[in-house]
């Protein structure tokens, strides 16, 4: 039982009460105590009968249609009426010794009656109108929040896509192999702008259109591999390869190339000698599935949400593909991720 | 004035660059050997003994500060990083000469500059800077927090926390209790 809705039907008795013993009081001015008493009684035993009544049984018949319910409401209102009478009798015996004959009951009962229907009916209009008004206003701050919420994210994960390029020691490590090359081989720096200008490029629109197909993807994973390549040289080998069936499914922007930064930073950059990084994309069972291997120590499922790319990357699929895509960690002893979509 | 230098980096190009760099001062500083990685780098300064060496923070194996932790022998020491939010603060409050990756001339030639001008009067001052400044990086955590609640500053003691939450662009703290 709700506190507050105790309260709320005491504070509406005692309007009630004030209704009647003022209509009371008006043609018997003399004996205004008692009227105040008996009409105070009488609405407090009716209006609690009628709240009992009414929250065991509107739940219940909720599912009826509306001619039905208010029919039972008024039947409720009746019933109401009469076990608070008849309670509101009782007291009244009790505490001011009147006795009373089956005569004298039946017009107090009648007017109760009539009452209880009447403020019975107020009462249920009342409440019902405010629950209205403030499930809808609840409904509406609910469906502002979700929508807030929803942009949020899409902002959010676009920002994420764009500061994790702009990786500073990414760009700085980068520039400072430029800067080298510019002498040593400037061929090759000049490749290096050119590509670095295709990764950055390619990052901005990512921030706009959100689909790009497998094959533009892998395309630009290579890219970020052969910038680093310029970096680490022959610590890094890599290897790119995918089902001509997915080559043109589209995937959202930036969803490989995290994780292969991923495994530059754990995989080859950390380590002495390097090592190898493996990208597989091929379709199984309805689903696109793309592996990114490296060989770095492992990882488990509990430990790869640490990467702030890697969230990026799971929030992404998840917002756009709900349950049905994930990411995660194929146990072993290299390092393996693999993205799962379903293919339609 | 003639210094031994050690040019130590993971990455050719950036070796390169600097070793290139630093051939306008070839008639005070020689660069001796270079490493390409903490072990290498450990390895070479114990046998040859430079008087300087630039030293890369971010490398396989185990990084820059690790290699100045296990040297035995100490030579001027000249830190240069891509970035680093964090050291760079530190490298300044403690007055430790940094290079910023792509390094440039200029901020080169202050170095070399800073370091004739020490080298000539206090050998041992620069590596006091480093001392103190890896004694800071090793230093154990406070032991309170101090924390904003609403007008309130708390005093949290680090064994009460029970999570940090990071909400929009502030991080709450939380305890057993709230």
């Amino acid at each position: 039982m709700k506190k507050h809705e105790l309260l709320r039907t005491f504070y509406f008795c005692l309007i009630i009460t004030a209704i009647i013993a003022a209509g009371f009081i008006y043609n018997n001015p003399k004996h205004w105590t008692g009227a105040l008493y008996s009409s105070f009684i009488f609405s407090m035993c009716i209006g609690y009968s009628i709240h009992f009544l009414m929250t065991f049984y509107s739940p219940r018949v909720a599912k009826f249609g509306k001619i039905l319910r208010h029919s039972i409401f008024f039947f409720l209102f009746l019933i109401g009426g009469l076990i608070g009478s008849e309670v509101g009798l009782g007291i009244e015996t009790l505490t001011l010794g009147y006795r009373f004959s089956w005569n004298d009951q039946i017009p107090l009962l009648l007017m109760n009656f009539v009452l209880s229907a009447l403020f019975g009916t107020i009462a249920v209009i009342y409440f019902t109108l405010r629950a209205n008004v403030e499930r809808m206003a609840a409904q509406l701050k609910e469906k502002e929040l979700n929508e807030e919420r929803l942009i949020r994210t899409k902002m959010e994960a676009e920002l994420q896509a764009l500061q994790a390029k702009i990786n500073p020691h990414f760009l700085f490590n980068t520039l400072n192999s430029i800067a080298s090359l510019i002498s040593e081989n400037p061929k090759a720096a000049e490749s290096t702008v050119e590509k670095l200008s295709e990764l950055f490029r390619y990052t901005l629109k990512s921030a706009e259109t959100n689909l790009v197909s497998v094959a533009e993807e892998l395309e630009i994973v290579r890219t970020y591999l052969e910038i680093e390549k310029v970096r680490f040289g022959e610590r890094l080998q890599y290897d790119i390869t995918c089902d001509d069936a997915v080559l043109d499914f589209m995937i959202p922007a930036l969803i490989i190339e995290p994780l292969v930064e991923n495994s530059i930073k754990h995989g080859i950059s950390s380590e002495v000698h390097g090592g190898k990084i493996i990208i597989e994309a091929s379709a199984a069972d309805g689903n696109c599935r793309i592996s990114v291997i490296d060989n770095g120590k492992g990882i488990d499922n509990e430990n790869k949400a640490a990467g702030f790319g890697l969230r990026s990357v799971e929030e992404r699929l998840q917002l756009r593909y709900g349950a049905s895509s994930s990411l995660r960690v194929v146990p072993g002893e290299r390092t393996h991720f693999l993205i799962t979509i379903p293919l339609s | 004035m003639h210094l031994r230098a050690i040019v130590i980096d993971d990455e050719e190009l950036a070796r390169k660059r600097l070793r290139k760099m630093l051939r306008s001062y070839e008639k005070d500083l020689e660069v001796v050997d270079e490493a390409e990685n903490g072990q290498d780098a450990v390895d070479k300064i114990e046998t040859l003994h430079p008087d300087l060496i630039f030293l890369d923070i971010q490398m396989p194996g185990f990084d820059g500060f690790e290699v100045v932790r296990r040297l035995r022998y100490k030579p001027f020491i000249v830190f240069t990083t891509a970035y680093d939010e964090y050291a760079l603060k530190a490298f300044e409050e403690n007055s430790i000469d940094y290079l910023l990756k792509p390094i440039e001339q200029k901020r080169l030639d202050k170095a070399v500059e800073k370091l004739e001008r020490v080298y000539a009067s206090s050998k041992p001052q620069i590596n006091e800077n480093v001392e103190r400044f890896l004694s800071l990086l090793a230093s154990p955590p406070p032991k309170r927090l101090q924390v904003k609640s609403g007008d309130k500053i708390l005093f949290i003691d680090i064994d009460s926390v029970a999570y940090f939450e990071s909400k929009d662009k502030y991080t709450f703290l939380h305890t057993a209790e709230q």
